[in-house]
């Protein structure tokens, strides 16, 4: 009796030590986010100071100052929010109304036209970046919100992503709103989107992420400062004087806070996301 | 009768919102580069006389081009393996499910949500000789963003950095869905803790390795963004890759003739690399 008990509280350390230890590797993953954090809060000459430290010895909002009263960051910021947002949204249009016509109809092409689109996913972005700057020179969208959201309106793996969603949805209720007269756009607002909201949020957060943290495209397509996304901006603050990693690491901190707290909020949606997405089908 | 004929066109009115920004900003763009590509172009970019190969030839006898392929495979080689394999011990870690499991879940996920831009400041501190903690913490005195022979691998290490929270995920289901009568038997018989990694759960996430090695494969392809940030925008030519060089030569020097068929070369041989690796993936793993 007594060597269970001791064996049971022996288990119970060595699992908290082990919780500990795994713990202290995710810190450890984490590191340059710390540091990034910690820097942000050192006043400017402990910045300067050799050898380098990591804990701030005084914690000071002065790194923060200096960004809002020197740069344009919450113009950056809004301007991502409106490319992120709006873009996301029309992918959540675009991915939604496609994935509806491949689950719910058959029409002749319809295998055909699906492989067109999951076949955008073997040219990457990158290799038409040129040629798309192009087009938007020419259309005159160069500093334009338009211009700067239209590559981000649709992905093939939103839709691949919904069409599986859509074909798990019952047959049986879909042929009753039918017979009950409800049409085929009636149904996919009534009830198909309003049932889907999971896979629906799902893709809005993961494409606002991911356009959020887009860097080479906007860069490419604006050249007026005022109108800058935050990727784009905090990079820029770089250039101006080799003396500024205190404000380059508040920056910092305020264009990557938005999207870990995204990521904190809808973890367990945005893995279920992308495990659903990439999986073979 | 006519109404059926707008039944049939009604899941193409679906499809087409999709469709034209697919055409738009995918297929037109990508047709037109080949296109563009065989053409002597102007400081616009504009076509002004067929050349056939003649643009493909220089760049390939082009020193720096040259330079950005050789660069480019050493950042595959040195970042994709590497990511995946830290992100398996980080797996093997959180495999059993405890208390704090969501707490170092999340710890180990998060890098995915960091942009290139944000990593390649917070990098480029860190790496900062004098003013950055690496130094200090490894006792070294190495300028690792401006020393070529180490800026590549810098630049990698950023981009392992940033893909381990993706390949985790991913390691992790796979992980967790290891037979657990497979690991018992093997406990009963007394395997080491290395033995039971290699010969069970090793072979079991094989095909979840693959996978990521090859999404990992075509990114890392087509890594840009954080040599453009962290070497100059690129002009600083020692650790261009393709992307990076097809940027400066159109956007920098406005030479579309070397940009089209850097692009173009760029895409050609991630595709070939995909279909070898597919080739392996038929021969060596399993899915049994």
């Amino acid at each position: 009796m007594d060597t269970i008990v001791r064996r049971n509280s022996r288990k119970k350390i060595g699992g908290i030590l082990f919780q500990a230890f795994a713990v202290a590797v995710g810190l450890l993953v984490l590191f340059p986010i710390i540091y990034c954090c910690f820097v942000s809060f050192m006043k400017p000459n402990q910045i300067q100071s050799i050898p380098p430290t990591f804990f701030p010895r005084e914690w000071t909002l002065e790194n923060y100052g200096t960004v809002m009263e020197t740069t344009t960051i919450g113009r950056f910021m809004l301007n991502s929010l409106i490319v992120a947002g709006v873009s996301s949204i029309i992918r959540l249009i675009t991915a939604s109304l496609a994935a509806f016509a491949f689950s719910f109809y058959q029409f002749k092409g319809r295998d055909a036209l699906f492989m067109v689109c999951l076949g955008t996913v073997m040219i990457p972005s990158d290799v038409v970046l040129v040629t798309n700057y192009q087009t938007i020179s020419r259309l005159h969208l160069v500093n334009t919100y338009v211009g700067m959201t239209c590559i981000f309106c649709v992905a093939a793996m939103n839709i691949f992503m919904m069409r599986q969603n859509f074909l798990t949805f019952s047959k049986t209720l879909q042929e009753a709103a039918y017979v009950d007269g409800c049409s085929n756009i009636r149904f996919f607002f009534k009830i198909l989107l309003p049932t889907s909201t999971p896979v629906l949020t799902t893709v809005f957060i993961s494409s606002f992420i991911s356009t959020w943290n887009t860097y080479l495209w906007p860069m490419l397509v604006t050249n007026d400062p005022m109108m800058r996304t935050v990727q784009v901006g905090v990079t820029m603050l770089n250039n101006e004087d080799s003396n500024v990693y205190g404000p380059i690491m508040a920056a910092s901190m305020m264009v990557l806070i938005p999207t870990v707290a995204l990521f904190l909020i809808f973890r367990k949606k945005i893995v279920s996301g992308i495990m659903g997405g990439a999986i073979k089908g | 009768m006519r109404r059926k004929g707008i039944a049939r066109l009604e899941p193409l009115l679906y499809l087409l919102p999709a469709l034209v920004f697919f055409v738009l900003f995918t297929y037109y763009p990508f047709v037109k580069t080949v296109f563009n590509s065989f053409f002597l172009t102007n400081f616009m970019g504009i076509r002004k006389e067929f050349v056939g190969l003649e643009n493909y030839l220089r760049i390939l006898q082009d020193k720096e081009f040259f330079a950005a392929i050789k660069n480019t495979f050493i950042y595959v080689l040195a970042s994709v393996p590497l990511s995946v394999f830290i992100a398996l011990l980080l797996a093997l870690i959180a495999n059993k499910k405890t208390r704090s499991s969501p707490v170092y879940e999340t710890m180990f996920a998060l890098p995915m949500a960091m942009s290139s831009s944000v990593c390649a400041m917070i990098f480029e501190l860190m790496y900062n000789p004098s003013l950055g903690i690496l130094n200090e913490i490894l006792g070294t005195n190495i300028s690792w963003l401006t020393d070529s022979r180490y800026t590549i691998y810098s630049i990698s290490f950023i981009s392992v950095w940033m893909n381990i929270g993706f390949n985790f995920l991913f390691l992790l289901a796979a992980v967790r869905n290891v037979p657990a009568d497979l690991l018992e038997a093997a406990d009963m018989e007394g395997a080491s803790f290395f033995h039971r990694t290699t010969k069970i759960i090793l072979p079991i996430v094989s095909p979840t390795v693959f996978f990521l090695i090859i999404n990992s494969l075509a990114r890392s392809m087509m890594m840009s963004g954080l040599v453009i940030i962290l070497t100059d925008g690129g002009r600083s030519g020692s650790a261009s890759t393709m992307i990076s060089y097809m940027y400066t030569q159109s956007v920098n020097s406005q030479n579309y003739n070397n940009g089209y068929a850097a692009a173009i070369v760029a895409f050609i041989i991630t595709f070939i690399l995909m279909l070898v690796s597919f080739g392996f993936e038929k021969k060596y793993v399993h899915y049994d």
